[in-house]
């Protein structure tokens, strides 16, 4: 199932790419979002250059390409899932405790914002579709490979809380939307046209910033005081998450209240994505705490 | 006047929140590198005498229980308080704005009550751990009966795979069963499971030959006022006999580590001799009364609140 993930993603990430390299790069062609001229209603700055009517200058194929693409990315997603609710029917419990589990909501949250925000968020620029993917490709690759144990062991008892589920889970979805934004950011310093994926970055990160704070800070802490009796222990990985929750929240100050420039908020969103991934591999790997298990 | 104008604009201003984001960020990361809670002469020795002393002056050898945190959250929520309030309470009065876009506010007032239960806790919570065998019995306080450990177990399914341990309390002739991630309320007190397992129990001999238990984590104390805490023994617990030596943790007066200690059978500590060891099923909990809970818990559902409406402004900014 993996696997078949790993191809479609591949795949997909080709079509996209393809699309791009064809005079895709801005969304004109793809027809995607046809009609979608209403101006957002964003009272920010962030969305400015938003307004663009979609030319109708894109070419059948292209279109047809992009149409495989998310089909692609969708059957990847369901295999994912699939394979997630085998592996909770093997051990009874959500499968949601280990990091091969974790990168699988990565992916699969990943092509649900790709799928789902095609029209509204990011208005079918392709550029974007093929950076989705591929952040998401990579995360399958690292999932297929060694560094990741696929072993599936039944959860210790204190993991046994549907807590667990949700915790963990919400704060998977909103790193895969922070990683969404990060590989956006890099590309808008090379691209041509970065606005598309300014405006992107802007709306991962937002969304991200609701599942990562809700999920691993607000249902981290109602779970901690249930299951140890402290809503807040200050254990290693609490911290870290504390501190990109922070970091994550002065960055979206700056954006919205200051108005920062999109150069900075590109650099701003990278430095945050570090800190997001040590707190998830990072603490994991150097530091021992409360979160760390077997 | 003119000062106390300046003073509100600085305390309310998103550049002051910005600033304590900043600090708190950089004293956190440098809070979870540099180990915490040792004594001062132990910084001194570890990163020398200069930068030992400025980790301390910056708070950072004890930083999640210092004075500086408390003055960073202190100002953080004046700040929340001073920006959230008067804008929201403007913008109540003209009523001119959508319910989705109070979704800021609504977070920010879910944090002011969070942040506000939580220093409650710090100041308030009374709490108590216990590590029992079967049978103890754990005093609540003076006006409050007693509670008893009646028994323990460990749950597997039918394939054998650990799912659950319960303890089995008894509260003034009522049966209560404690177990892991769902915690008891009895007498205003929260119990919380923590620890079901076998321990290694050491038997030491006094002078006068009478014969005392020490549980893993217990302590004898000398006349100086020193600690010896027993800790394990030197060999994993399983089959742990007689020939094992003990290991202990010696504690100075005011509970620093002054180092460890291994006792071979045979041998005294503290006019105790080490006659004989094993294991026992031991029961863990904690015992917490905390007037905070409530208003964290309100603050917290008040941000979950908040970032629903948030992601329903943002949804509806994409159209």
């Amino acid at each position: 199932m993996a696997e078949l993930a790993l191809a479609a993603h591949f795949v997909a990430f080709l079509l996209f790419a393809f699309t791009v390299g064809h005079g895709g790069e801005t969304g004109r062609d793809t027809g995607a979002s046809a009609g979608n001229t209403r101006k957002p209603a964003g009272n920010t700055g962030a969305g400015a250059g938003d307004t663009r009517r979609p030319a109708e200058d894109g070419t059948a194929r292209q279109r047809r390409f992009l149409l495989i693409g998310r089909l692609l990315l969708g059957l990847g997603a369901i295999s994912l899932v699939a394979l997630g609710v085998y592996r909770s029917i093997v051990i009874r419990f959500p499968a949601l405790t280990g990091t091969y589990e974790g990168m699988m909501v990565i992916v699969v949250a990943i092509d649900l914002f790709l799928l789902i925000g095609h029209r509204r968020v990011y208005r079918g620029n392709p550029l974007v579709l093929a950076a989705g993917t591929f952040t998401a490709f990579l995360f399958l690759v690292i999932l297929n490979s060694p560094l990741i144990g696929s072993e599936l062991h039944p959860p210790i008892p204190v993991l046994r809380s549907y807590w667990l589920v949700v915790h963990v889970a919400f704060a998977f979805v909103g790193l895969a939307l922070f990683s969404v934004g990060l590989v956006v950011a890099i590309l808008a310093f090379w691209s041509h046209d970065p606005a598309p994926l300014d405006r992107t970055r802007d709306r991962a990160v937002a969304l991200g910033f609701v599942f990562y704070a809700t999920g691993g800070i607000v249902f981290g802490a109602i779970w901690a005081e249930a299951a140890w009796g402290r809503f807040w222990g200050w254990d290693p990985k609490e911290t870290w998450a504390l501190i990109t929750t922070l970091f994550y929240a002065g960055y979206l100050h700056l954006r919205y209240v200051r108005r920062i420039s999109q150069g900075t908020a590109r650099i701003l969103v990278i430095i945050a994505w570090f800190l997001a991934g040590f707190t998830y591999w990072g603490v994991n790997a150097l530091m021992t705490g409360l979160h760390s298990y077997g | 006047m003119r000062i106390l104008r300046l003073l509100y604009n600085v305390a309310s201003s998103v550049r002051l929140f910005l600033g304590i984001v900043v600090v708190l960020v950089v004293l956190s990361v440098l809070a979870t590198v540099v180990p915490q809670g040792y004594p001062p002469g132990w910084y001194a020795d570890r990163f020398g005498y200069l930068p030992g002393t400025f980790l301390q002056l910056l708070g950072i050898t004890d930083f999640f229980s210092s004075l500086h945190l408390l003055v960073l959250v202190g100002l953080m929520e004046l700040n929340l308080v001073l920006c959230t309030v008067p804008r929201m309470v403007r913008r109540l009065v003209r009523r001119t704005h959508p319910l989705w876009s109070y979704g800021p506010d609504v977070i920010h007032l879910g944090l002011i009550v969070a942040i506000a239960g939580g220093l409650v806790t710090m100041i308030r919570s009374e709490e108590q751990a216990h590590l029992v065998p079967t049978g103890a019995a754990i005093a609540l306080g003076p006006d409050t009966a007693p509670v008893r450990v009646v028994d323990s177990r460990e749950i597997r399914d039918d394939r054998g795979t650990v799912v659950d341990w319960v303890i089995n309390l008894e509260h003034q002739g009522d049966t209560i069963e404690l177990a892991i991630n769902d915690p008891v309320t009895i007498a205003g007190f929260r119990f919380h499971f923590f620890h079901w397992g076998e321990e290694p129990t050491i038997v030491l001999a006094g002078p006068d030959g009478t014969e005392r238990p020490l549980l893993i984590g217990e302590g004898l104390q000398r006349s100086d006022g020193e600690t010896f805490v027993f800790v394990g023994f030197d060999v994993p617990a399983e089959g742990a006999s007689t020939s094992h030596p003990a290991r202990f943790d010696r504690l100075a007066p005011d509970g620093s580590l002054l180092g460890t200690l291994l006792l071979s059978p045979g041998e005294s500590i503290g006019g105790f001799r080490y006659v004989a060891s094993g294991t026992e099923v031991l029961n863990g909990f904690t015992v917490r009364r905390d007037p905070g809970r409530p208003l964290v818990l309100a603050g917290l559902i008040g941000i979950v609140l908040g970032m629903a409406l948030y992601t329903g402004k943002l949804w509806r900014s994409y159209g």
